[in-house]
Order: structure tokens, then C-alpha cells, then sequence
């Protein structure tokens, strides 16, 4: 029973947000992924082929990727690589999960978190 | 490129769902990201997520809705499932420790899964035939020595056959005789294959049915009947597979034959996969076949509801009957064998001891990792120690351990199977002849859940002493000792020591056990074998009776071959013999002559027919007396040089020149006595009896094996030895050209093949105890920086800190080395029957082996002893 509604997908994985974050505003193939990951986020341990393939393919039986062709010319070799963007559904999801965490990052009990560590 | 290679064999373990949705992509992802940095970090990173990721994506594709995250329900499934996650997660976090893990665990079980690979088709396996439980080998044994495997006469196994009704169907072979056929097919060159003579019942006994045609009745059970069934192989070779073979005639050594049958390809040959085709066996009354001519091997199908010793006793009531009607047959018995038991008998040894020494391997392997998650959960021990006090079940903590341990043990498995399979091909490259029934190694239900099972045991070994730990976290206790960042109480540094202690002690065993069976093959390879092996070039050259029927058309063709031999550049000396020495038994007939007091006695003795220099191409020295020369024809008396041990005994203090003794049915008169030779490649001597081919042409067709010493290499001999052959005769097949040294060391394979393995692992198992040393101290050291940096603001010498942490070093090590020296000396005897010249607690080996586990222990605990003095005691006081 396919979920239709973004709030039927929440929480989600802090991964997953982030993938469909980045796919929100390009079109993204694998390493594009690993880069934009790598370059948003520095702190992080960098995103391995098997979890994100893991996760790419669960976020396209949600419908919240798509692929799409390539926005450019590929360079002529064999290698296979295939953009994602979000869909409308993803768009909304990623949406309503910022939401979510914003109002989290917004209550006291997680200020006052913040503001003992600092 | 191997990195791509692996991280291409790992993504095939994903679902195939998965791998066909986006394998070709993970690959150059994978690629991009190594262009963009081509280090080894880089793509050990992606083969520990890959690995790492792989039971989850099984999870994922069992248990996907079309539409993803799993709902979080709560039932136990999905309860496990969660918790999956969140360890496998948790583990993905830590790539360094997790890498370290399953690679152990990769190693422990690989080795395993290879060695038991091979126990289980060399020696748990049934034998490739229908029911093989009710198979069996008969031999003859004399009533004095019932251990005996010896050849067994025509007439016994007829009357066997006839009347014991022991036996469903009995089949004979000739194994005796070593020598092939030259089969010509139509139109080319000659070839050498090794020919079975077999009887009727063999066939039937062994419930193998032919692909084609049919196999031998019992009334062509008779001399001159020729007729040959092909093996597949065979047929396939020289027919193309042509149906229409079977009628046809094919020439095996100048004769024609009338091919009758193709067995199908799955038969394998009792003596052998390389039998290529099968002739009937004479087993007609009379002729050759006498109640004291013992050439035949037999095996046979127990008789519906007859049990092994029911068998026995119906075959020893036949052989009563004959004693007491041929008293020549008095002294004889025939012995049931269970044909397993026979084949795999002598692998059996070796494969148990390597078993043995794989499982320490898995032993130590598991020791090492519960260490790891021992260090890791103490680190967590705050974390438990808040959930405990929180209230969570102690029960859940422990699962959740064992889930982790669990979930490495599993990928460490199937890294652990790529070990096994790279294993298994290594062990049989290594040896692929030297393991009875090698050929068969392969892949077997069992093989997996073997591995599985190995797997399981693992991760519950080594994930119960942390889970034990965890469940024994005392809230109040950490939580207090926490204030000083300390993790882990005396106690379970103790329990860390234990397991360090416990590795070495393995480790130990296993040096034991290595050092044993090295000095075991060097005592084989130093061992006197009565004559010299190098550079000296063997092939075996057979005359078919059909073109050489006449004895002294042999002997002519031998002289001129031998002399063409001799001529060649290159060559110094050149001789020929019936069997090659150190090659095992061979023509025990045994001699009988007059003691001092004038009676007859009898004494084993094998017999070997030679034919130009043997004994000066090999280096056998003449003690007495001459060798043979032209002066010894067929038509002057029989003459004999004998071996030193054969003159001893039989003649003690007599001068032995000039006796006589009879055997073959002939006398002989002594001429000369040479030095004794080995008989097997253990240097086992055995007294022979060495007769001239010029005399003794005529007693059979005897295929020589030449012996040709060289100036230079003696594979260098071969082709010109082959063009002497052809320039001869065109057809005759110069048959398994080898240097004699390999035709020595053929016999040695299996020493050699155990003794690497075993090196191999006790080479593991020093690494992995050296790393868990080092890693301990390491732990100690970092753990204790507070209270060493308080010793040496208080003027402690840097080599007093060293000193404190290589005791504590040495204190593990000496405790895991006595509980080794205890563990090898009860297990030394299950080497006793693999070493050769040796001890099993040879003293020598037992001392160096405590030397070097104690140095390499040193070694390992001196990195961390040096960190120690570098603590500076401000910093460390600082971190108060």
C-alpha cells in the first residue's frame, strides 16, 4: 500500500535527507552524490557505494527520486552513470522533514542542549 | 586492479535484484571515486561498507514493501531487524575495528573451510559409487603377520566367489602390474594408457552400468580373449565419441582388440582416474594361475543382510578348507576390507592433525576479536551502565551484543569463503597428487553448512565473554570509577590478559607442531638412500609381446637401445631396471636357500631385473664380487648379485659369492653383492635380489624403467633419448620421462604439503597472537598515562616504565606459554605417526619454539613499553 502522504514517510534517515536534500536542487549521478556529500558535509565519514546505492534504491521505490537523462554530455567511457533528481513526492517529503527538524532544533529542551555545549 | 576485482566480486554477493538495478553503477562510482583518489584507504573503505552493507540489502530485498522504510512495528522479526540496523550502523561507524575483525574472522574461517573442503571429499565422502557401504578390498595376509595387504592368487578369490556366498558380486584387478599399453589408433602415432585387466564381477560389484555395449561375461574370463572396453575419456579421445566404435577393432600393443563397451564419464577406476581401459582377466584354473602365484587385487559387494564380520567369518571358513586340502595354502588367510577405509587410510592422518591445526587458527582468531569487542565494549561501559541503570533488561543487552558478534561472524564468513575458495585451489595446486581421491575436491552442501555453522559457533564464541561483561556492568561501580575517564575495571583487564594468554598458548602449540614437522622433513630429505638421485633422467620404455614375442629379440633390442644411450653427447652412464628403487614394493617373491646347516629356509626379498650400468649410473656401490657381463647369457647358469642385507641374512658370516638360491621357480648362484637401497622414499630398506634382463628375458615381458646420468640438466636427455627410441623403432612410446630426484620427491608431496600448511598457520597464529599482545599493552598503557605520568614527576627512570610494562608483557606471555607447553605436549601425539626421524616433543624444537614466541611477545610489547616513557607527566596530569 504505496504511502501517498510526506508525513507517512517521516522521520527519516538522517542519510536518506540528506541524498534527497542535495537531489532538490540538481540533477545528481552517484558520484555527484559522493562529491556534494563530501563538500556539504566534511565532518562526515564519506558516503560508500554500498550504503548509497542501498539508499538510492530505496528512495526510488518510495517515488521520491526519479532518474532523469544526463543534463550533459557524458565523458566517452564505458562507465554507467545515472542522474536522480527528486520527484514532486520527494520535494514535499524532504520539505516536511526539514519542517519536523526545525521545530526540534527550535525547542527549548534541544536549545538549551546547544547552548550547554557551548 | 585487485581492488576492482574484489569490490566487483563483493557487489555479485548483493541480492540479484539489487545487483541488476545498479551493479554496473556502484562500479564506476566506485571507479570515479578511486580516480579521484587512488589510495589503498580509499578502497578498503568501500570493501568494508560493501561488505558491511550486504546483510542489510538481503534484509531490505526479503522484507521491502513496493513503497520502502520498513513501518516500525514491534514484533520480535522487525525487533531484530531494528537492531540489525542500529549494529550494523554502529559498525559502519568504526571501519577500522570492523575491517580488523572480519578480516580475522575471514582468515580463521577460510582456513577452516579449505582444510575441511578436502577432509570431506578425501575422507568423509562416500566413494563415487552406489551404495559404497557395502563395498569392500580383499587381501591375503599370512597367519603371522595379519596386518599384511598383500596380492592374492586366482584360485582363492574362485573359491571365495563360489562358495562363501559372502559377497553379492566379487570383481579382480590387476594392479600388479604397473605397466600400460601402446594403443595405436587408426592413424596415429602410439600412445601409452594404463590398462586394467579386471574379471567379470567388476563391474557388476561396483553397480556401473556402460554407456555403450556391454561389459566382459564371466565366460570371457580366459586367456587370448581380445576384447577392451573404453573408458569415456578414451573414447572421446581416439573415436571423436563415434557410437560406432563398439565393434570395431583398436591395436593395444600390436594386437588387435575388439572394443565392446564405453563406460560412462562419471566411472572412475578402483586404482586410479587415469585407467583408460579395461581388458578381461584370466582367472582360468591352471597356467599361470597357481595356488602360490599372487598377483591379483579384488574387491567385492557384501551379499544382501551380510555384515563385514558375517563376510569375514565365510571367507576365513573357505580358506580353512583349502589349508587343509593345499598345504601350501596353510599359512594364508584373506582379509574383508572396508573399501573406504582402504582408499582414504594413509590421507587420513594428516588431514585430521591440519583439521586440527586449522580450528586453533579459528581459535585464535576468535580470541583476537572477542579482545576487540571486549576493548570496545568497555569503552561503551558508561553507556551500558546509564541503560542499566535506566532499566534496561540485562537480557537485551546481551542480544544486542551477541546481534553484533553475530553479524561480523556472518561477514566474516562470507569474506571467509573467498578465503576458502582461494584456499582450497591453493591446497590443491600445492598438492594435487599426493591427497588420495584429490581430483574430487569440490563444492558440497555440506561444505556451506560447515561454514555456516563455523560461523555461528564463532560469533557466539567470541561475542559471549563481552556479553557476559556487559551483563555483569555494575551501574554504581562505573559510574564512580568514571570521574577518572578510566574504562574497565581490573577485572576485565584481567579477562583481556586471559584471552592474550590463551592466544600465545595456541600459538605455541601450533609453532610446536610446525617446528616438529620441519625438523621431521629435513630428517626425510637428509635421509640415506643408498644411491645418488641427481641428474639422473628415468622413462620407462615396454616392448609389446605382440612384435617382440621372442625373449631374445628383447634382450637385442635393450643392448642396442641402451648402447644408442651411451653414445649420446652428454650422457655418462646408462642403465635399466624393472622397478625404480624408492618407488615402493615391488616383486616380493622372496628367496629360498641352504642355512650353514644345509636347510631349507625362505626370506622376503624383492627382485628387480636390470639391464647395463644400474649400479654404476646410480652411485650403488659393488661390496663384492663383479656385476654382470657378456659372459652371462640365456644359455650359461643362472647368476645374482644380491644387497649387503640380503647377504646377512641369509648367509651371516659365510662368504655369500657362490651360493645359490632359488627364485621365480629358477636357482641363481651369487657373483656379487652391492649396497642396499631404499625401497620408499622414508629410506625403508629391503633386502633385493637384482637378475640380469639378458638372462631372465624369458620369465615375463618386462617393461624397463631406464636410468640415464647426465653431464648437464637430465630433462636435456629426453628428446635425443626419444629420436634414439624412434630411430629404433618408430612405434615404441618413450613412456613418463622424469628426473629421479621428482620420482623421489612424488613420494615425499604429502610430508611437504602437511608440513606448509602447518607452517602456514603457525605463521597466522604468531601474527595474530603478536598483534594481541601488542594490542593489550598498547590498551594498558594508554589506560595507566595518569598514574605513569604521576610515577615520573616523581623521578621514575624511563627505563623503569619500560620495565613495568614488559613485565606485564612477560607475565602473559609466560603464563600462555606454560598453558601451551602443557596443551602440546598432551596433544604431541597426534603427530606420532606423521613424523619421520623425530620426536613429537623433541626437546630442541620445544625450547626454540619458547624462544621465539617469547621474543616475538617482547617485540610486540616493546612498542607500547617505549610509548609509555614518552608520557609527558604534565599532560597527563592535565587531563585530570
Amino acid at each position: 500500500m504505496p504511502r501517498t502522504s510526506p508525513k507517512q514517510f517521516l522521520p527519516l534517515a538522517p542519510l536518506d535527507f540528506q541524498i534527497l536534500s542535495l537531489l532538490a536542487g540538481r540533477e545528481l549521478h552517484g558520484y555527484g552524490i559522493v562529491q556534494a556529500c563530501a563538500q556539504a558535509f566534511p565532518d562526515q565519514p564519506s558516503l560508500e557505494i554500498g550504503s548509497l546505492y542501498r539508499i538510492i534504491g530505496r528512495l526510488l521505490d518510495a517515488g521520491l527520486i526519479r532518474e532523469v537523462d544526463a543534463p550533459h554530455p557524458e565523458p566517452a567511457d564505458l562507465r554507467v552513470r545515472r542522474y536522480y533528481t527528486v520527484t514532486a513526492l520527494g520535494r514535499a517529503v524532504g520539505k516536511a522533514e526539514a519542517e519536523r527538524l526545525r521545530a526540534l532544533l527550535a525547542h527549548p529542551a534541544t536549545l538549551r542542549l546547544l547552548g550547554a555545549r557551548r | 586492479m585487485i581492488g576492482l576485482r574484489l569490490v566487483a566480486w563483493l557487489i555479485r554477493l548483493y541480492p540479484a535484484a539489487f545487483r541488476q538495478r545498479f551493479g554496473a553503477e556502484m562500479l564506476a562510482t566506485y571507479l570515479d571515486q578511486r580516480d579521484a583518489a587512488p589510495t589503498l584507504r580509499r578502497t578498503l573503505a568501500t570493501l568494508g561498507n560493501l561488505l558491511l552493507s550486504l546483510p542489510a540489502a538481503y534484509l531490505e530485498a526479503r522484507g521491502r514493501h513496493p513503497a520502502a522504510p520498513p513501518a516500525r512495528k514491534t514484533s520480535p522479526m522487525s525487533n531484530f531487524v531494528s537492531e540489525l540496523r542500529q549494529v550494523s550502523r554502529a559498525l559502519t561507524r568504526q571501519p577500522g575495528f570492523s575491517v580488523v575483525a572480519i578480516l580475522t574472522l575471514a582468515l580463521g574461517i577460510g582456513a577452516n573451510t579449505a582444510v575441511f573442503s578436502v577432509l570431506n571429499s578425501v575422507v568423509l565422502a562416500p566413494l563415487p559409487y552406489d551404495q559404497p557401504e557395502q563395498l569392500v578390498r580383499l587381501y591375503t595376509a599370512s597367519r603371522q603377520e595379519p596386518g599384511q595387504r598383500q596380492f592374492l592368487t586366482a584360485l582363492d578369490l574362485l573359491d571365495v566367489r563360489e562358495q562363501s556366498g559372502a559377497f553379492a558380486q566379487l570383481g579382480t584387478l590387476y594392479t600388479y602390474r604397473e605397466t600400460g599399453g601402446d594403443l595405436t589408433p587408426p592413424g596415429e602415432q602410439p600412445r601409452r594408457i594404463r590398462v586394467m585387466d579386471v574379471s567379470a564381477g567388476y563391474f557388476a560389484a561396483l553397480r556401473a552400468t556402460p554407456l555403450l555395449g556391454r561389459t566382459f561375461t564371466p565366460d570371457e574370463e580366459r586367456p587370448g580373449v581380445a576384447r577392451l572396453v573404453l573408458s569415456y575419456r578414451l573414447w572421446r579421445e581416439v573415436a571423436n565419441g563415434d557410437p560406432a566404435i563398439i565393434g570395431r577393432t583398436i591395436s593395444l600393443n600390436g594386437r588387435e582388440y575388439q572394443v565392446i563397451g564405453v563406460m560412462r564419464p562419471g566411472f572412475r577406476d578402483v586404482a586410479g582416474e587415469d585407467v583408460a581401459a579395461w581388458l578381461p582377466a584370466n582367472l582360468e584354473r591352471g597356467g599361470s594361475n597357481s595356488r602360490h602365484n599372487h598377483y591379483l587385487s579384488a574387491i567385492a559387494r557384501l551379499a544382501p543382510g551380510v555384515t563385514l564380520a558375517q563376510a569375514q567369518a565365510r571367507v576365513n571358513a573357505v580358506m580353512e578348507r583349502n589349508a587343509a586340502q593345499f598345504p601350501g595354502s596353510k599359512d594364508r588367510t584373506m582379509r574383508v576390507l572396508p573399501l573406504l577405509d582402504d582408499t582414504v587410510g594413509e590421507s587420513r592422518g594428516p588431514v585430521y592433525v591440519l583439521m586440527g591445526a586449522a580450528g586453533l587458527v579459528l581459535l585464535i582468531a576468535c580470541l583476537n576479536v572477542a579482545n576487540l569487542f571486549l576493548a570496545r565494549s568497555l569503552g561503551r561501559s558508561r553507556d551500558l551502565a546509564i541503560r542499566t541503570a535506566l532499566g534496561a533488561h540485562r537480557a537485551r543487552l546481551i542480544r544486542q551484543r551477541l546481534t553484533e558478534s553475530l553479524l561480523v561472524a556472518v561477514v566474516g564468513g562470507a569474506a571467509g569463503s573467498l578465503v576458502a575458495f582461494w584456499g582450497v585451489k591453493l591446497l590443491l595446486s600445492v598438492s594435487p597428487t599426493s591427497l588420495a581421491r584429490a581430483e574430487e575436491v569440490g563444492f558440497d552442501p555440506l561444505l556451506l553448512g560447515f561454514a555456516l555453522a563455523t560461523t555461528v559457533l564463532t560469533g557466539l564464541l567470541f561475542g559471549a565473554v563481552p556479553a557476559w561483561r556487559a551483563s555483569r556492568v555494575d551501574p554504581t561501580e562505573v559510574l564512580h570509577e568514571g570521574a577518572r575517564g578510566n574504562t574497565g575495571g581490573r577485572g576485565s583487564r584481567r579477562v583481556r590478559d586471559l584471552l592474550v594468554a590463551g592466544q600465545l598458548a595456541v600459538a605455541l602449540v601450533l609453532l610446536i607442531g610446525a617446528g616438529v614437522l620441519m625438523k621431521s622433513f629435513i630428517a626425510l630429505q637428509r635421509v640415506d638412500l643408498g644411491f645418488e638421485a641427481s641428474r639422473v633422467e628415468t622413462f620407462e620404455v615396454n616392448l609389446p609381446v605382440a612384435r617382440y614375442a621372442d625373449p631374445a629379440q628383447r634382450v637385442l633390442f635393450h643392448q642396442a637401445f641402451r648402447q644408442r644411450l651411451a653414445e649420446l653427447p652428454g650422457v655418462e652412464a646408462v642403465g635399466a631396471v624393472s622397478w625404480l628403487p624408492a618407488n615402493g614394493d615391488y616383486h616380493l617373491w622372496g628367496v629360498e636357500y641352504r642355512d650353514a646347516a644345509g636347510a631349507e629356509q625362505g626370506l622376503g626379498a624383492q627382485i628387480r631385473v636390470i639391464e647395463g650400468d644400474l649400479f654404476g649410473t646410480l652411485g650403488i656401490p659393488l661390496l663384492k664380487g663383479r656385476s654382470f657381463g657378456a659372459v652371462d647369457r640365456s644359455d650359461t647358469s643362472g647368476v645374482a648379485l644380491i644387497s649387503k642385507s640380503l647377504a646377512e641374512k641369509a648367509y651371516g658370516a659365510r662368504d655369500p659369492l657362490g651360493q645359490s638360491f632359488r627364485t621365480g621357480s629358477r636357482s641363481f648362484r651369487v657373483i656379487g653383492v652391492v649396497g642396499d637401497v631404499a625401497v620408499a622414499a622414508n629410506g625403508t630398506r629391503f633386502p633385493q635380489v637384482y637378475l640380469s634382463h639378458a638372462q631372465f628375458a624369458g620369465n615375463r615381458n618386462w617393461s624397463l624403467s631406464y636410468v640415464v646420468r647426465t653431464t648437464r640438466s637430465p630433462e636435456a636427455a629426453v628428446g635425443p633419448a626419444r629420436a634414439a627410441l624412434a630411430a629404433l623403432d618408430p612405434v615404441l612410446v618413450l613412456h613418463r620421462p622424469r628426473p629421479l630426484d621428482d620420482v623421489v620427491a612424488q613420494h615425499r608431496a604429502r610430508e611437504r604439503f602437511t608440513l606448509l600448511l602447518m607452517a602456514t598457520f603457525a605463521a597466522v597464529a604468531l601474527s595474530l597472537a603478536a598483534v594481541g599482545v601488542y594490542g593489550v599493552l598498547s590498551y594498558a598503557v594508554t589506560q595507566r598515562v595518569h598514574e605513569i605520568g604521576v610515577r615520573m614527576a616523581l623521578g621514575a627512570r624511563p627505563v623503569q616504565v619500560r620495565a613495568a610494562v614488559l613485565r606485564h608483557g612477560l607475565l602473559i606471555a609466560s603464563l600462555g606459554m606454560a598453558a601451551g607447553l602443557v596443551a602440546a605436549l598432551g596433544l604431541s601425539r597426534a603427530l606420532e605417526r606423521l613424523v619421520f626421524g623425530v620426536s613429537p616433543r623433541d626437546p630442541l624444537v620445544f625450547v626454540t619454539v619458547v624462544l621465539v614466541l617469547g621474543a616475538v611477545a617482547l617485540a610486540a610489547g616493546y612498542v607500547p613499553a617505549r610509548r609509555a616513557t614518552r608520557v609527558q607527566p604534565l599532560e597527563a596530569l592535565r587531563g585530570e
